[in-house]
């Protein structure tokens, strides 16, 4: 397909945005009415697995078409390895122009974008944040700073960027005083959606964009504008009362009830304000004309837990309201038409829908399946990395670890029977069609025995065994 | 002119790849590692002949490839009929440790090992799959290179291909690929020295960091 004829691609994640927490997946409160929206001109898909339970691997799976242990991550990498194609450099090479805007500090540049902005950041200008980067790897070429200014020096001369040096000083002012992106992240959306709807604009009719946004509103600390209060009506003090709390707390500190119910809520009342801007946004795509040639994509890397299985966050296990999140994909037109599907899916199935849309020659791994080809026998997740107890043992070193602590990894069937595999070897299996909140165990059933091996082999016909994972 | 389409390209390359085998009729080789490069070189010299392989195609047995591409190259080799000639130094294997030092290991078990064959084989030429764009010290190459040790050209009738044009050549004429290709793998090497690394580097650097440092001096040895 020639440059003119590619469609834009958007692909926003909403980080942590569960799927049993949204309207539109059936949750008793209205937290999505927008994404159902969107989702009457697209198609949703009911059963859609992260690959991991947060957020460094989920994207680099979702950038690289691979599971996490495909990948070989080893810890601090936020990159995908040089070895793998990245999405972004496979759309590059058809002649997108590739722009990444992230909210998140674990989601940074991606071999393959042209620019990445980080949205802890007064500067909008492309130029700005291709200074930026081609001037983060400095400090990697020397130890001295004496080398390191002289490399910055002969950078501005020759790249004539004098006014860099002086915004990357605002910017860092900006970084101590003006922005926090865990506590602030209503200014950091609303700041992605303005940038976004200059870069569709200014791109329009020039050349295709692929534009992929990471959006923190639903990840802890959950901070609405006040004025969004449809859900829970909290002052400054009551929720500053709430910012205290951190997830590995929760195992280790006696909190109320009431105060996590407060959380939970609030939860759903970011969800609510995200999916108002997300509306807002789909809105202005319309009224720009380009929905038509637009490959809009709405998801999330993992979900959260809201006390399901005693939990809160996403640092523990793989259960359902981590591992199940939404997508909406809403295809350029004549490409599939709306409706929902119950076909097996997951995060990085977008890697090859994409590449496929873009009538892209690269080949695509095979653990990525498009959405748009036959369905998938197996999806597969991953959590080796122990991040959780990590966070706990730096306030109780020699804090013992409950059983759902401890690393893990599932598969799931098309058939929708889930096992997953723990690191003390204790397995689980459940029936997500009868029983999707995983309450009912039925590994020990004898009638079902053949299916628990069946999916035991699969897992390690594909991720290898657990003792060579971790 | 700039070549446009990737019709002109194929072109272009059949054209070197004609020239090279009437200056060295009988004299020459291509050398081919089974990756996408080399396997398209080798696919528009196949097709440049009528179907025929009409030279003897070199491949280089460091004896740590990946076992896909050794399979790639075993099962290719039968259908296309080649006239394969895999070399490897086995004396080098029994005296080195592999990749203890990534210069030493490259160039005895490549560079010296294509040297050897140049000269047992009396070739004047070797085909080669490079490509302008792979690496920022190709862009300057020729598609007729002199080399001294041994005296020979290296020949690269592929070095206006890019990355996107090599994909489109092999889908568009169903050339077979190495499996890898479908696990995510972007750029081939020995396994030992494929390993992961950080981003902002050109296409070979997902092959060992170390020895693209070297890179030049390695290729002034003969590597490819």
């Amino acid at each position: 397909m020639t440059p003119d004829k590619l469609p834009h691609i958007i692909l926003v994640v909403l980080d942590t945005a569960a799927a049993r927490r949204c309207s539109i997946y059936g949750h008793e409160r209205e937290t999505t009415p927008g994404l159902a929206q969107i989702a009457r001109n697209g198609t949703l898909y009911r059963s859609c697995f992260a690959t991991s339970a947060w957020t460094i691997p989920s994207h680099l799976s979702l950038f690289s078409g691979l599971y996490p242990s495909e990948l070989g991550l080893e810890d601090k990498v936020t990159r995908v390895p040089e070895l793998f194609y990245t999405l972004p450099e496979m759309l590059r090479h058809l002649g997108y122009h590739t722009v990444g805007i992230s909210c998140n500090g674990l989601v940074g540049h991606q071999r393959g974008f042209e620019v990445f902005f980080e949205m802890d950041t007064p500067f909008f200008s492309e130029g700005y944040h291709k200074d930026k980067f081609n001037t983060k790897f400095i400090k990697q070429a020397t130890d001295k700073e004496l080398g390191r200014l002289w490399y910055f020096l002969k950078y501005i001369i020759q790249e004539k960027r004098f006014l860099f040096p002086i915004q990357n000083v605002i910017e860092r002012l900006y970084k101590k005083y003006g922005v926090d992106l865990y506590e602030k992240t209503s200014g950091a959306t609303e700041r992605t959606f303005k940038l976004s709807k200059y870069l569709i604009k200014k791109y329009q009719g020039q050349k295709p964009l692929f534009l992929f946004v990471n959006l923190m509103e639903t990840h802890w600390k959950y901070n609405p504008p006040p004025f969004y209060n449809n859900i829970i009506d909290l002052s400054k003090q009551e929720r500053e009362k709430l910012y205290q709390y951190d997830h590995q707390d929760f195992y280790i500190k006696e909190i109320s009830p009431e105060v996590m119910s407060k959380i939970y809520l609030l939860y759903e009342q970011s969800l609510y304000f995200l999916d108002n801007k997300l509306l807002d946004f789909y809105h202005f795509l319309e009224a720009q004309g380009v929905l038509d040639k637009t490959l809009l994509v709405v998801t999330s890397d993992h979900g959260e837990a809201l006390g399901e299985h005693g939990l809160w966050g996403h640092i523990f296990s793989l259960y359902n309201e981590i591992l199940q999140i939404p997508l909406v994909v809403k295809y350029p037109a004549g490409t599939a038409a709306p409706g929902e599907s119950h076909r097996l899916a997951q995060l990085h199935d977008l890697f090859a829908t994409l590449l496929e849309v873009a009538e892209a020659p690269f080949p695509w791994p095979e653990s990525s399946r498009s959405l748009l080809s036959a369905d998938r026998d197996y999806a597969f997740a991953e959590h080796y990395q122990n991040i959780g107890l990590a966070a706990i043992r730096k306030q109780i070193p020699d804090y013992q670890p409950q059983p759902f602590m401890l690393p893990c990894r599932c598969v799931i069937d098309k058939e929708l029977f889930k096992l997953i595999e723990w690191a003390d070897g204790r397995l689980e299996l459940y029936d997500l069609h009868r029983d999707f909140e995983e309450n009912h165990d039925l590994s020990g059933v004898p009638d079902l025995a053949p299916r628990v091996r069946a999916l035991h082999r699969a897992m390690v016909e594909k991720l290898g065994t657990f003792e060579e994972n971790v | 002119m700039a070549l446009q389409s990737l019709e002109d390209k194929v072109k272009k390359s059949q054209d070197v790849l004609k020239e090279a085998l009437e200056r060295f009729s009988g004299h020459i080789a291509l050398a081919w590692t089974g990756g996408k490069d080399s396997t398209t070189t080798l696919h528009l010299l196949k097709d440049l002949c009528g179907g025929e392989i009409p030279i003897p195609v070199l491949n280089i047995d460091t004896s740590v490839k990946f076992k896909e591409i050794y399979e790639f190259r075993d099962r290719v080799a039968a259908e296309w009929g080649l006239n394969l000639i895999i070399e490897r130094n086995e004396e080098a294997l029994k005296e080195i440790i592999i990749a203890a030092d990534k210069a030493e290991c490259c160039f005895r078990l490549k560079a010296e090992v294509i040297a050897r064959a140049i000269t047992k084989y009396g070739w004047q030429a070797l085909i080669t799959g490079m490509r302008w764009d792979e690496h920022p010290d190709r862009a300057a190459d020729e598609y007729f290179v002199p080399l001294e040790t041994p005296p020979h050209f290296r020949v690269q009738p592929i070095l206006h291909f890019n990355e996107l044009d090599i994909w489109s050549y092999i889908r568009s004429r169903n050339v077979p690929f190495c499996s890898l290709y479908q696990r995510g793998y972007r750029s081939l090497g020995c396994e030992p020295c494929t390993k992961t690394g950080i981003p902002g580097r050109a296409e070979r650097a997902g092959r060992n960091q170390d020895k693209e440092e070297i890179m030049k001096r390695l290729r002034a040895m003969g590597y490819f």
